[in-house]
C-alpha cells in the first residue's frame, strides 16, 4: 500500500463515500431540498450583490456631484431665485466657485415620459440643438440627426436638431436627460432672464462644507442647502430601504425554506434510526456517525450554496438582475441601461454562507445525536 | 494478522441484564450467569425462544452493557470502558451475524460488507479486495453491485457474514443463524462456520434449529433458560 | 477478480466541490475583470456628473417628486429612509439624519 497512506484521511475518505451513497439513495427528496436551496441562495445572494453594487456605484458616481445646493423656498415651496443670490455667495471666504443652475422637467404626455431638461455651465449645446440621454431615444425612437418636437409652457411648437445621443456608458444618470442652450431653456419654459433654478457651489476645503453652508444660511435666509453628504445618504437609505424590503420578504421564504429542511432534516424515519443503530452495532462510534451526517449536509448544502451564489453572480452582473429590475423601475417609462461592477467582500460571502449552511447542517445534526448515542443492541432484535 | 495480540478467551462473572430497570415494565432477561468460552472453538448457546441467548450475544460482544456482573475478554474487563474503546475493540475482535441479517437497503452487496472497515482508516483498495474475495468464497462473486433489498434469504445471510469477515475479527456471534433458511441453505452456512473455525477463529452462535446440533461442528453447548445457564 | 468500476463517492464529492470551488474562484478572478472594464463606464459616468452637475441617478423618472430624490426637502413626502415603513414621514419610526444645519 501506499507509504502516504494515512488513517485519519482514509477513515473521512470512508465517510464522505458513505454520506454520498446516502444522498443518492433518497436521489429524489435530495435534489428537490438541493434546488429549494439553491434558489434560495440564489434569491440571497443577488439581493445582497446587487444592492451593495448599486450603492457602490451611486456612491462613486456621485462623488464629484456640486459641494453644495442652494435653493430658494418661497412659502415653504422650492422657488426660482434671482441673480443676486448668486453675486451675495460668490464673495463668500471658502467657496471657490458659485454657478446658477437651470434644470426643470418636462412631461410628454404622448410617451408619458418625464425628462429632465438643463443646461450645462460647460460646453452647453447651440441655440436650437439638443443633446438627449440614450433611454429617452430609445422611447422616442429618436436618433442624432432626428428632429425633437415639444410643447413650450405656452403651448407653442418647439423643435429643436438632436445633435447628440449621450455615450451608453453614463446612462445611470443621464438616461432621461436633454441638454439644451440657457436661451432655449428660458424661452421654452418661460423664465425671465437673470433667475436661476438654483445654485451649485464648490468649496476650497472640503472640511469647511458647514460652516461655508452656515455663511450662506447667513447672508441668504430664505434659502435651503443641500450639502453632498446629504445627497449621498439619500442613496444609501433608497437602496437599504430598497433591499430591506427585498430581504424582509426573502425572510418569509427563508422561514419557509427552514420550516421544510428541518422536517426533511430532522425528522428520523424509523428507517435512518434502524440504520444508524446498524452502523453502531458494526463499529461505528457516536463520533463516526455523526461526521458522516456532517459531512452529507455539507456536502449538500455547500453544493447548493455555490450554485445559488454563481447563478445570483450571473443573474446580477451578466443578465443585468431582471428580477430586480421590475423592483427599481416602478413606473418609469425612460429607465437606464446598466452595469454593475462588483465589489468582492469575503465577510459578505462569509456572512450568506453562515447564514444558509450552518442551519441546515445543524438541523441535520441534531436529531442524530440522540439516535446516535443510542445503545446498538435494539438491532439484534428487529 | 488476526486480532492484534486477541486470543479470544471469554469470561463472564456473575452477569445479570435487566431491562426497563426501576420501571413498572422491569424485566431481567439474564439472572447472574457465569460461564467461560475457550478460543478457537464452536460454541452454541441453546434454549427456548425468550431465553435470553439475543441478549447473552449481545453481552458477549459487548453490544450489551451490562446490569451487574463482568464480560472479559483474554482477561481484561470489557464492561466498563468508555464508549470508544468498547467500539473499537468490538469493531477488531467481534464480527456480528444479525437474526434478521441488518443490511442496509440502497447500498449495494459490496457496499454493505465494507461498511465495517470504514472507521478502521485501512486502505479502500486494500478493504475492497478483501471483501470481493469474501463475496467470492461465498459465492456471491457476481452479486457485489446489486443491490442489499434484491437479495434472497440465503444470500442475504452470507452477505451478512462475509461484512462480519471483513475487519477479520477472531470471533464470529451470529445469532439463530440458520433460522430463515432451508435445510440445503442452513448446511451451506453452517459449512461456512466449519471453514472459519478451520481458519482459527471462535465462533459463538445461538440457536434452537436441531439441525444445528446435528451437524457436528458445536463443540460446546449452553444451555440456557429463563435467563439463567442450566448447563 | 470482477472488473467492477472503482468509482467512489468521495471521488465524485471531490468533483463537485472541486468544480464549484473553480466556479467560485472563477468568480472572483472575475470580479476583478468586471471592476477593470468597468472603470471606464464609470469615468464616463463621472465625467457626465461633473460636467453637468448632477446631483441623482436617473433611476425613479416615473415623477418629478422622484427624480432628484437628493434635492427634495427632509420634511416632504417620499422620502426613503431605512426606518420608513412607508413614503410618508409620518410613516418613518426615526427622522433621517441629516447635517444639522441652524
Ligand atoms: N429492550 C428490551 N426491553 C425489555 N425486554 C426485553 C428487551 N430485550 C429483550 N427483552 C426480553 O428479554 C427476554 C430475552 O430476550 P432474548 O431476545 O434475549 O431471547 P432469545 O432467547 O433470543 O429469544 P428468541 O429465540 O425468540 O430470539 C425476552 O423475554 C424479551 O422480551
Ligand atoms: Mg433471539
Amino acid at each position: 500500500m501506499s507509504f502516504l497512506h494515512n488513517a485519519w484521511l482514509e477513515r473521512q475518505r470512508g465517510l464522505i463515500d458513505f454520506s454520498v451513497a446516502n444522498l443518492g439513495r433518497r436521489r429524489g427528496r435530495n435534489f428537490g431540498l438541493f434546488l429549494a436551496y439553491s434558489l434560495l441562495v440564489f434569491l440571497l445572494a443577488s439581493v445582497v450583490l446587487y444592492g451593495d453594487a448599486l450603492r457602490r456605484e451611486a456612491r462613486l458616481l456621485l462623488a464629484d456631484a456640486p459641494e453644495l445646493v442652494v435653493q430658494r423656498l418661497t412659502a415653504g415651496r422650492h422657488d426660482l431665485l434671482p441673480a443676486e443670490w448668486l453675486d451675495k455667495v460668490t464673495g463668500l471666504r471658502g467657496v471657490r466657485a458659485a454657478e446658477g443652475r437651470l434644470w426643470g422637467y418636462h412631461y410628454d404626455p404622448a410617451a408619458q415620459a418625464n425628462s429632465t431638461l438643463l443646461v450645462p455651465n460647460d460646453a452647453p449645446p447651440a441655440p436650437g440643438q439638443v443633446e438627449i440621454g440614450a433611454a429617452l431615444a430609445r422611447a422616442s425612437g429618436l436618433a442624432a440627426g432626428d428632429v425633437l418636437s415639444l410643447r413650450s409652457f405656452d403651448g407653442k411648437p418647439f423643435a429643436f436638431n438632436i445633435s447628440r445621443v449621450f455615450e451608453a456608458e453614463s446612462e445611470l444618470v443621464s438616461a432621461d436627460l436633454m441638454r439644451v442652450s440657457a436661451t432655449d431653456f428660458r424661452a421654452f419654459f418661460g423664465i425671465e432672464p437673470g433667475r436661476y433654478t438654483d445654485l451649485a457651489l464648490s468649496v476650497s476645503n472640503p472640511r469647511e462644507v458647514r460652516k461655508v453652508a452656515e455663511k450662506v444660511l447667513d447672508r441668504l435666509p430664505g434659502a435651503r442647502v443641500v450639502a453632498r453628504e446629504e445627497m449621498r445618504r439619500t442613496y444609501e437609505a433608497a437602496f437599504n430601504w430598497r433591499q430591506g424590503v427585498l430581504l424582509t420578504f426573502l425572510s418569509t421564504i427563508l422561514l419557509a425554506f427552514a420550516l421544510l429542511a428541518w422536517d426533511k432534516a430532522s425528522g428520523l424515519s424509523a428507517e435512518e434510526r434502524r440504520e444508524i443503530g446498524i452502523l453502531k452495532a458494526v463499529g461505528w462510534d457516536t463520533g463516526d456517525v455523526l461526521r458522516m451526517k456532517l459531512w452529507e449536509g455539507a456536502l449538500l448544502s455547500v453544493a447548493a450554496f455555490l450554485t445559488g451564489y454563481v447563478l445570483a453572480w450571473l443573474h446580477v452582473f451578466y443578465a443585468d438582475a431582471p428580477l430586480f429590475t421590475a423592483v427599481l423601475k416602478g413606473w418609469s417609462v425612460l429607465y437606464p441601461h446598466f452595469s454593475l461592477s462588483p465589489q468582492i467582500d469575503v465577510a459578505q460571502i462569509a456572512t450568506l454562507f453562515f447564514l444558509t449552511v450552518l442551519p441546515y447542517v445543524a438541523a441535520t445534526i441534531a436529531p442524530v445525536w440522540h439516535a446516535a448515542t443510542l445503545d446498538p443492541d435494539a438491532v439484534m432484535r428487529e | 494478522m488476526v486480532g492484534r495480540g486477541v486470543f479470544g478467551m471469554i469470561e463472564l462473572v456473575q452477569v445479570s441484564k435487566t431491562f426497563n430497570a426501576g420501571q413498572p415494565n422491569e424485566y431481567t432477561a439474564v439472572r447472574e450467569v457465569s460461564f467461560s468460552i475457550e478460543p478457537g472453538r464452536v460454541t452454541a448457546l441453546r434454549g427456548p425462544s425468550g431465553s435470553g441467548k439475543t441478549t447473552l450475544l449481545g453481552l458477549i460482544g459487548g453490544l450489551t452493557r451490562p446490569s451487574s456482573g463482568r464480560v472479559r475478554l483474554d482477561g481484561r474487563d470489557i464492561s466498563a470502558l468508555p464508549e470508544r474503546f468498547l467500539t473499537e475493540l468490538r469493531r477488531a475482535t467481534f464480527g456480528f451475524v444479525f437474526q434478521q441479517f441488518q443490511l442496509i437497503r440502497g447500498l449495494s452487496v459490496l457496499e454493505n460488507v465494507m461498511l465495517p472497515a470504514t472507521p478502521t482508516g485501512r486502505p479502500y483498495t486494500e478493504v475492497r479486495a478483501r471483501a470481493l474475495q469474501l463475496l467470492a468464497d461465498f459465492d456471491l462473486a457476481g452479486r457485489a453491485e446489486a443491490k442489499a433489498q434484491w437479495l434472497s434469504g440465503g444470500e442475504a445471510q452470507r452477505v451478512a457474514i462475509a461484512r462480519a469477515l471483513i475487519n477479520d475479527p477472531k470471533v464470529i456471534l451470529a445469532d439463530e443463524p440458520t433460522a430463515h433458511l432451508d435445510s440445503v441453505l442452513s448446511r451451506q452456512i453452517l459449512a461456512i462456520f466449519a471453514d472459519l473455525r478451520a481458519q482459527g477463529r471462535s465462533v459463538i452462535l445461538s440457536s434452537h434449529d436441531p439441525l444445528v446440533f446435528e451437524f457436528g461442528l458445536v463443540e460446546r453447548v449452553v444451555e440456557i433458560r429463563d435467563g439463567q445457564v442450566t448447563a | 477478480m470482477t472488473s467492477q468500476r472503482n468509482r467512489r463517492g468521495s471521488t465524485l464529492a471531490g468533483w463537485v466541490l472541486g468544480m464549484g470551488a473553480l466556479a467560485l474562484l472563477l468568480v472572483l478572478l472575475d470580479s476583478g475583470r468586471l471592476a477593470a472594464s468597468h472603470a471606464e463606464t464609470l469615468r464616463q459616468g463621472q465625467a457626465r456628473v461633473m460636467s453637468d452637475q448632477l446631483t441623482d441617478p436617473a433611476l425613479f423618472t416615473e415623477a418629478r417628486y422622484a427624480r432628484h430624490a437628493s434635492q427634495a426637502d427632509q420634511h416632504a413626502a417620499f422620502q426613503d429612509h431605512p426606518m420608513a415603513l412607508e413614503h410618508f414621514p409620518a410613516g418613518a419610526m426615526t427622522p433621517p439624519t441629516v447635517m444639522p444645519l441652524p
